[in-house]
């Protein structure tokens, strides 16, 4: 397995928003989701997650509703609002930026000075 | 993201807290349950299962302190917790809540309250002293851009502040109380008290 790295400060928003835009998630389902989709390299810590769900719900990103599990248990489901869509475009973007402008600087090589 | 949409998640985690609280509880053991039952079905057993589940999950109190937190709710826990203060200290002075008129008996504190209005600034804003004979409260008003719970914990540290300048104007016979501060509702106008009673 390859090796796993931390959630960096402040980007966990960001890949709850886009593990839900996939699809309505349970909390469980949004740890697996991003998991599966940075091939187990991501480590986050579990219970963290569900401020960051309360907090992009209280901010209207997010919307939730009772359902039932693929186990048949009681479990509540968020899906993505419209805002939570424009928000998740707009971040998507500037993270892009940011990590071409670092990127280019760590690529930077004495002769292009 | 919209003030509407956090005055309206603010509301609803206000007036239906205890459900708020127990779809809370219920979300966190799903979680953990889901957990156990994954890690069952990798041969592990269930005991080991369940104490590795809550272990990957943290604690569970933060994670829930820090979803209230994430409602607004902290701000207003807060609050009540200085409210419930405030009527205590209340009820142990009996007299205090009216406003008062500065009797003869209390005339050499006029003084005292000219100096306590003159630490009015762009701040804090002088509103009222309310005394009785064992006890007295000094009021003043802040405002605020925001309701926040990290402006409420300014505010809340500033009351602390204020109680330590206003006893500080006070003379030797009076045992400081401490300060407390509450906010009017729906606004970013906060109060903030000090007390102090005779000794």
């Amino acid at each position: 397995m390859a090796k796993q790295a931390d959630v960096l400060q402040g980007t966990l928003d960001m890949l709850i928003l886009k593990a839900v835009s996939l699809g309505p998630l349970h909390g469980y389902g949004v740890l697996l989701r991003i998991q599966q989709i940075s091939g187990d390299r991501l480590t986050i810590q579990q219970g963290s997650l569900y401020p960051a769900l309360y907090r992009l719900e209280h901010q209207g990103l997010l919307s939730s509703e009772w359902g039932e599990s693929e186990n048949k248990r009681k479990a509540k489901y968020y899906r993505l609002t419209a805002a939570g869509r424009r928000q998740l475009q707009h971040s998507t973007r500037s993270w892009n930026e940011i990590a071409d402008i670092i990127g280019a600087i760590l690529e930077t090589r004495p002769e292009e000075i | 993201m919209t003030l509407i949409s956090r005055a309206r998640s603010f509301l609803r985690a206000v007036l239906l807290r205890s459900r708020l609280e127990r779809d809370m509880d219920a979300e966190l053991q799903f979680h953990l349950d889901a957990r156990t039952e994954d890690l069952v079905a990798r041969a592990i057993p269930a005991a080991e299962a369940r104490r590795r589940a809550r272990q990957e999950f943290g604690d569970a109190l933060r994670w829930k302190e820090q979803g209230r937190e994430a409602r607004g709710l902290a701000a207003l826990d807060g609050l009540q917790a200085d409210l419930k203060y405030g009527l205590r200290w209340l009820a142990r002075s009996p007299g205090v809540a009216a406003t008062a008129t500065l009797s003869m008996e209390w005339r050499g504190l006029e003084t005292r309250i000219g100096i306590l209005s003159g630490k009015s600034n762009s701040l804090y804003s002088f509103q009222r002293f309310v005394h009785s004979a064992r006890s007295l409260m000094v009021e003043y008003k802040v405002i605020a851009k925001e309701v926040t719970s990290v402006v409420w914990r300014d505010v809340h540290k500033a009351a602390q502040e204020m109680a330590g300048e206003v006893n500080a104007e006070l003379s030797s016979g009076w045992e400081p109380q401490g300060g407390i501060a509450s906010i009017q509702a729906g606004t970013g106008v906060y109060l903030i008290q000090a007390l102090a009673k005779r000794r």
